[in-house]
């Protein structure tokens, strides 16, 4: 099973929680030691602490990797919207609703409420709406 | 003549049913459809502006070289090497910040009522108008304003229409790379800081432990305070950005599902309740 980032994650916290440790237990029998053997433990210490934060490198690799898909999705939609603010600035692309009026301004000038009532539905559907 | 003189002047009668029109149309079309999106428009610009914040990506960048204060110049090497690799993610990296500010800002856009400029649309309309024999001026500016405010109601419809299906198309992604973004900030680069203070202690403790001099003992011991207490800032930093990204999520999440009622007063308090925590945090962010 290939590791994800949750595990990486994981693993880069443990490795740090084993350095921090083997750091303490060096301080705290700090006096037990040869100055040889303290010299191995903080080397040990480093490693444990790099190949933390190395896991850490490989989980954030991993977590860009997992969500690269949605990426895509977002620039799809980013898109769409972008095309509508388009539309937007321009209300004509919008909606066609000058021809539709200029219909319901004769049905209003002719004062035949049929025609208002059929024009106003026009204009709501030249609307999209 | 008479008719002539009706629509040639003030025709009480029609001006009155226009206004009765104006009314209802008003009514038809206004329910739920004219409230301001302000709220929506301001936390849009403000999650836009807090993708802007890429410093923790520069401190993610530079931690390897940080570490090398620390670290035997054995382990120069592995950390360089580190950096390398860490320089590779720095576009993908940026690119969910600014993938998000550019979704943030287009929501933004869609949610702002000054995007709608109907002025062409009114001028075509009076043209139409004057070129109607029958209408006098007075009725041709009433019509005028009804018609303004048919296709100022219809655009914010439709407006809102496509604010609902860019909401409901992005929330799933969206959700991802904020809990991805997350993931990475906090356990991520929340988990350099931890490193970083265990290697500061690391260094410090060694070199105190080893010393002999009160005075050396007592420089080393306000040297590690300084350089704890940078950590501490950038950790602050980390989870103030954490919960930027916790609210921004919990913010479209609302807004998601929320979508049929995006005009509604108590959903848009909810938003601006949202915009106001947000607000606070992005200023706490800039200060660190």
């Amino acid at each position: 099973m290939p590791l994800s980032a949750e595990d990486a994650f994981e693993l880069s916290k443990q490795f740090r929680d084993l350095g921090i440790n083997l750091g303490n237990y060096r301080f705290a029998n700090w006096n037990t030691f040869t100055p040889t053997q303290r010299r191995d433990l903080e080397d040990e210490e480093w490693s444990l602490l790099n190949s933390s934060s190395d896991m850490t490198t490989k989980a954030v690799g991993l977590a860009l990797e997992e969500s690269e898909v949605n990426i895509q999705n977002i620039h799809s939609s980013v898109g769409k919207a972008k095309r509508a603010i388009k539309k937007l600035e321009k209300v004509s692309e919008v909606i066609n609703v000058a021809a539709a009026t200029v219909g319901l301004a004769a049905a209003i000038v002719a004062k035949d409420p049929g025609a208002i009532a059929k024009n106003t539905k026009l204009v709501l559907k030249a609307a999209n709406v | 003549m008479t008719g002539r003189m009706m629509t040639r002047h003030a025709s009480p009668s029609l001006l009155h049913a226009l206004r009765i029109l104006s009314t209802m149309v008003l009514l038809a079309f206004t329910q739920g459809c004219t409230t301001n999106l302000k709220a929506i428009q301001d936390f849009a610009n403000l999650s836009a502006e807090s993708a802007q914040y890429t410093t923790l990506v520069d401190e993610y960048l530079e931690f390897p070289n940080r570490q090398k204060r620390y670290q035997p110049p054995s382990r120069y090497a592995n950390l360089d090497a580190m950096a390398q690799d860490r320089a590779t993610q720095k576009t993908s990296l940026l690119l969910r910040q600014s993938i998000l500010e550019t979704y943030m800002e287009s929501l933004g856009r869609l949610a702002a009522d000054e995007v709608v400029d109907n002025t062409e649309e009114l001028g075509k309309l009076s043209s139409a108008l004057e070129a109607q024999a029958a209408t006098n001026p007075k009725e041709a500016e009433a019509y005028k304003k009804i018609a303004g405010m048919v296709t100022t109601v219809a655009v914010k419809r439709w407006r809102q229409r496509q604010l609902q299906d860019l909401i409901e198309q992005s929330n799933a992604p969206i959700q991802l790379i904020l809990g991805s973004l997350q993931r990475i900030v906090s356990d991520g680069f929340g988990g350099d800081h931890q490193t970083e203070e265990a290697a500061i202690q690391n260094y410090y403790m060694t070199l105190t432990m080893e010393s002999q001099d009160p005075a050396g003992k007592a420089a080393l011991a306000e040297w590690k305070e300084f350089r704890m207490s940078q950590v501490h800032e950038r950790s602050e930093a980390v989870q103030t950005y954490v919960k930027v990204l916790a609210n921004i999520s919990d913010g479209h999440q609302r807004l998601f599902d929320q979508r049929q009622n995006l005009s509604k007063k108590e959903v848009l308090q909810q938003v601006g309740d949202s915009v106001k925590d947000l607000r606070t945090l992005l200023e706490t962010i800039k200060k660190l």
